[in-house]
Formats: structure tokens, C-alpha cells, sequence
């Protein structure tokens, strides 16, 4: 091999590419980070739930109060999820001071709030610069075509750099970290193609509010933020749902709708959300909130099968890239997961450079290290996650039971009361679905959760 | 596009680098065929529209998703020329 322009070759600035980046140009290799999007973050979207404590442990100075130059909007203290039906709402609303903090893995991250909420066009280049102050080259505005390849000693692809725009930029190793599309890995035939019923589409807006008028609607102290997942009749029942979260002075609003699903529903995505935006149990904190941007994203929801390989010849991918996401049912994480494979991967790679070896071999230890990692544990817990969401059940089946025995309790309509045994058997009857299908959502949610 | 429906005014609020080259090519997609409801039921854009028995696409308007690619795999999509389509300045 002739001798290459870097060491290592990041595609994509998103929070996995920054932070490979940045620890890649910590151990002194020389990293290239290449990013199509003219500025990192202007091609990313997502909810807005960001679970610090990886990123924070990494970088000690991580803002932990929301000045001007943080990277985040709001303190998450309150999780409210909610089943949305054309005339009702069953919610499990949690508050709690114990989420204006957390204690990491380093002491270092006493005063780290739990949860904040963050808008891409900031957070991504914030870690960009972290990733440039280390030392890493920022490539802005180039979007890689194709991995370079050649015949390995055994015939497996061996990769040696990427291509863009007709020429070939050669590296030791490249990190793919090009997100949920993951093309790099699936055109050099590494990484299978998802399909549609692993795959969601996200379609969001981003809506303005004072701040004060926020904090009045959503229950909220100054500078603390509330983060809704709602699901129901929110998405007119196409398996997904919606969220709902607080910024300074806006709101993310959108809804995620199962591609397979949506494609048999009958509807078109932006109808849904449409639907969604307008939907009168929705008023009461949308209602005059202004739209001033709208967007789209894929997600994967294959969870823990989703991972599969990560190391090859050449290539580690890290992050969307890698089927990193965990969606609980209550709790929706890729940022989280995208930083520590990051890090995880530079670590790794910078061994496996120093070792001299960058076959899939000696880049294994990055496969290993994110199994042992509380990323990998996660993945596994909730590995069964994704079965129960393709059950019917949450999509309307358990709101609508929700609603009649809830009705029932407290609408007191002159008839003699009856007691709530009665009631929940009445409503599974009247579901509409089988007891079998009660049987196997329970079984399913004992299992998954 | 002419007309003010929901998504267009939406899209309005979005910004775009437009490229001069289409990074959608949906010529292999017949109208009324699944793959062509497909793309079409997914895009949270409104970029294809059937046009007799051809599919065409408003490529401008492309939010970069990928969940058409996603439900029908012979539609010709790749992401567009490094700097150029969608901008968000929220994400
Ligand atoms: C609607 C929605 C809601 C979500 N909500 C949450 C949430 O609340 N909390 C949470 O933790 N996660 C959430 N996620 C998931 C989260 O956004 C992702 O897991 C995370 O962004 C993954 O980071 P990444 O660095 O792997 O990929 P990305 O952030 O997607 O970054 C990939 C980067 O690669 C660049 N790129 C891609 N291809 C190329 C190429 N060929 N050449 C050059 N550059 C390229 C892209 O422009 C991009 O900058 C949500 C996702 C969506 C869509
Ligand atoms: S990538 Fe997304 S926004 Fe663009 S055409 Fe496909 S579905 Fe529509």
C-alpha cells in the first residue's frame, strides 16, 4: 500500500464522527473528519433528548448550566408520557429534583443534569470544534461517494481510504460514522440493507415561544424542560408516536411512524403529522406556537439485531451508522450511544494503529470494548424492545382499555358504580382484540422491559 | 409547486442550497405501482407526484431522509453534491 494521507479518515461530523475525531487526534494521529454538510449539524436532526454523562466524563468542561455558549437548551425534570385518544389522555407524568443531576462514572460530573434537551444546529458543532482543538482536519462540505477498496489476503474487501468528488484520499483506517443511512458500509457490500419494518421516518418542526409563555404551559421553573412521548391517536395509529420537547424559546414537536406501517395505513407521512400538530388534545401546548422549520430523519428501530458486524478490514462504523439506538418505550437514545462508540472507536483505532495491525483482527477490540461498555449492556436489555412494538397493542388496543376503565371510575353518571375489576375485564372484552393478544402484549412487556 | 397546501407552506420555512443537478432519479418507478405508492406515502415532503404512468420528483424540495430509497430500492437517490440541499439551522 502506498503510503497514506492520514491515519485515520472520520466520515461524517455527527456526535459519533467528532468524538472518533477528537480522541483519534488526542492519541497524535492525523485525522481527517469529512462532513458533506457545509457546516457540521446542518444536515442532523433529532428529538432533543441528549443523556450527557458519556459526553461529559470525555469532556470535563461540558457546560453544566445553560449560558449562551452551552450547547444545550433546557434541564430535563419532567418525562410525561401519554396515550392520546380522539377525546382522552392517560398519562404517566414523572417530576423529579433528582433528575437536575446525576453522578457519571467520573466524579467530575456532580452538577450534570440528567437529561438535556439540545437542537442539532448547535450541539453538532460544538463537537466538531472539540474534535479540531485536538488537532483533527475538518473536510466541510464534501460528501464521500464510495469506500476505497482493494482484495485482502483472503478476497474480503480490505479498505484503504474514500472517495469524493473523483479522487481517492487514502488512510490506515476509516471510520464510518455517516449515520442511520450508513451508505458507505452498505456500497462496499459490508453491512446488510434495513429493512422498511426496522426503519422509521421522523418528520419534525421546531415551533418559537417565549420562554415564560413555555414555562406557564408546561409546568416548568426557569430554565428546566419537559419532554412528552405520546402515542395513540397522535399518529392516527400508525405504529411510532410522537414527542414533544422543550427548548429556550421553542419547541421540537414530531412524530416517528414505522415505515412498514405507514406504508399499509393508507396515509401519507405528512398528513400524519399534520394530524398530529392539530390534534385537539395537543391544543392546549401547541396553540399558537409557530412553525420555523420543518425536517425529516430516518431512525432505526431494529435495536440489538441491528448491530451486527462493526469491525472489518480498514473500517470500524460507529453510531446510526451502526445500529446504535434504544428505543424503551419510554426513553428514546441515539446521541448518547453515538457519542460513546465514538469514543470507543477512537480508542480502539488509535490501538490497533499503535499495534500496527488494522485488519478486521486488530480492530476487534473496538467490537469487544463496546459490548463491555454500559452502551452494549443497554442494547442488550432492551434487545426485545423492538418486538413488542410490533404488536398492535400500544399503537391503540391498551389507551382505548386506559379509557374505558378510567371513564368508568371517575365519570359518575347516576348509575351504581362497579368495581374496577369489572371494568378492566369489561374493557379488554370490548378491545376489539382476542385475550390471546392480551396474553401475548403482557407476556411481550414483561419480557422487553 | 403552485399550491399552498400544509407541507409546502411548512417547507417554506425550511432553508435549501438548491443544486442544479437532481439527486432523484424516479424514472424507474411506474405510476400506480406499489413502490411508487410507497415513496409517495412516506415522503414527509410531498416530492413525487404521479403524472400519467410516469413518477416525477421535485428534487428541491428534499429533506434528505432517505426513507423513499428505504421502501422502494430501484428508485435511482443518492445523497446530493457536498454543500448543497438542506440546510437546518434548528435541526
Ligand atoms: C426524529 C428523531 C428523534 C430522535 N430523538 C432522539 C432523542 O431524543 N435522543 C437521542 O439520544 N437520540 C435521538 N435520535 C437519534 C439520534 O439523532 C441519532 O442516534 C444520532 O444523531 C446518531 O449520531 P451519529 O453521529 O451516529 O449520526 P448523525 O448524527 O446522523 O451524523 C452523521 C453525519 O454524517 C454525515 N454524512 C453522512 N453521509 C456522508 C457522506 N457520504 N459524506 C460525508 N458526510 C456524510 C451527515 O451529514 C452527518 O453529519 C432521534 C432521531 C430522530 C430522527
Ligand atoms: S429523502 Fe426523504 S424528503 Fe427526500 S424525497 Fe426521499 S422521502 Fe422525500
Amino acid at each position: 500500500m502506498t503510503e497514506p494521507d492520514f491515519d485515520v479518515a472520520v466520515v461524517g461530523a455527527g456526535p459519533a464522527g467528532s468524538m472518533a475525531a477528537m480522541r483519534l487526534a488526542q492519541r497524535n494521529l492525523s485525522v481527517v473528519l469529512v462532513e458533506r454538510g457545509e457546516r457540521p449539524g446542518e444536515k442532523n436532526l433529532s428529538g432533543g433528548v441528549l443523556y450527557p454523562a458519556p459526553l461529559a466524563d470525555a469532556l470535563p468542561d461540558f457546560p453544566r448550566d445553560p449560558t449562551p455558549e452551552a450547547p444545550w437548551e433546557r434541564r430535563v425534570v419532567r418525562h410525561v408520557t401519554s396515550s392520546v385518544r380522539p377525546d382522552s389522555v392517560t398519562s404517566l407524568d414523572y417530576e423529579d429534583a433528582a433528575l437536575l443531576t446525576t453522578t457519571g462514572s467520573a466524579g467530575s460530573t456532580a452538577a450534570l443534569p440528567n437529561a438535556v434537551t439540545v437542537l442539532r444546529a448547535r450541539l453538532d458543532p460544538w463537537l466538531a470544534e472539540r474534535a479540531q482543538e485536538a488537532g483533527a482536519f475538518l473536510m466541510p462540505g464534501m460528501r464521500v461517494d464510495s469506500l476505497v477498496t482493494e482484495p485482502g489476503p483472503d478476497g474480503a474487501p480490505r479498505v484503504t481510504g474514500i472517495r469524493a468528488d473523483g479522487q481517492d484520499l487514502r488512510a490506515r483506517v476509516v471510520v464510518a460514522a455517516d449515520g442511520v443511512n450508513s451508505f458507505l458500509a452498505r456500497g462496499a457490500g459490508l453491512r446488510p440493507d434495513p429493512a422498511p419494518r426496522d426503519l422509521a421516518v421522523g418528520v419534525k418542526a421546531v415551533l418559537a415561544m417565549p420562554a415564560g409563555r413555555l414555562e406557564d404551559r408546561f409546568g416548568l421553573e426557569p430554565g428546566q424542560g419537559a419532554a412528552h412521548a405520546l402515542v395513540g391517536d397522535v399518529t392516527a395509529g400508525v405504529a411510532g408516536g410522537a414527542f414533544l420537547y422543550t427548548n429556550r424559546e421553542s419547541l421540537s414537536f414530531g412524530v416517528v411512524l414505522r415505515l412498514d406501517a405507514l406504508t399499509r395505513s393508507g396515509r401519507s407521512a405528512h398528513e400524519v403529522f399534520e394530524h398530529a400538530l392539530t390534534h385537539p388534545r395537543l391544543r392546549r401546548w401547541l396553540a399558537g406556537a409557530e412553525v420555523i422549520e420543518y425536517g425529516s430523519h430516518l431512525v432505526s428501530e431494529s435495536g440489538h439485531t441491528g448491530v451486527g458486524q462493526v469491525a472489518f478490514d480498514g473500517l470500524v462504523v460507529a453510531g446510526d451508522a451502526a445500529g446504535l439506538t434504544i428505543n424503551s418505550g419510554l426513553v428514546l437514545r441515539g446521541m448518547d450511544l453515538a457519542i460513546t462508540s465514538g469514543l470507543l472507536a477512537g480508542d480502539a483505532v488509535a490501538e490497533a494503529i499503535e499495534a500496527g495491525d488494522a485488519s478486521a483482527t486488530g480492530l476487534h477490540r473496538y467490537a469487544a470494548a463496546l459490548q463491555a461498555s454500559t452502551a452494549g449492556a443497554d442494547m442488550r436489555t432492551y434487545a426485545r424492545t423492538p418486538a413488542l412494538f410490533h404488536r398492535p397493542g400500544p399503537y391503540g388496543p391498551w389507551g382505548e382499555a386506559a379509557e374505558r376503565v378510567l371513564r368508568g371510575s371517575f365519570r359518575l353518571d347516576g348509575a351504581p358504580r362497579r368495581p374496577l375489576r369489572h371494568l378492566a375485564v369489561q374493557a379488554v372484552r370490548r378491545s376489539g382484540v382476542g385475550l390471546r393478544t392480551w396474553v401475548g402484549d403482557a407476556a411481550a412487556l414483561w419480557r422487553s422491559v | 409547486m403552485s399550491e399552498r397546501t400544509p407541507v409546502n407552506l411548512r417547507l417554506g420555512t425550511t432553508r435549501f442550497v438548491t443544486d442544479s443537478q437532481s439527486h432523484i432519479d424516479p424514472s424507474a418507478l411506474r405510476a400506480g405501482s406499489p413502490a411508487a405508492r410507497a415513496v409517495i406515502a412516506v415522503c414527509p415532503a410531498g416530492v413525487y407526484r404521479e403524472v400519467g404512468d410516469r413518477v416525477l420528483a421535485d428534487a428541491a424540495a428534499c429533506l434528505e431522509c432517505g426513507a423513499c430509497l428505504a421502501v422502494a430500492p430501484d428508485l435511482g437517490w443518492h445523497y446530493p453534491r457536498g454543500g448543497t440541499g438542506v440546510t437546518f439551522r434548528q435541526g
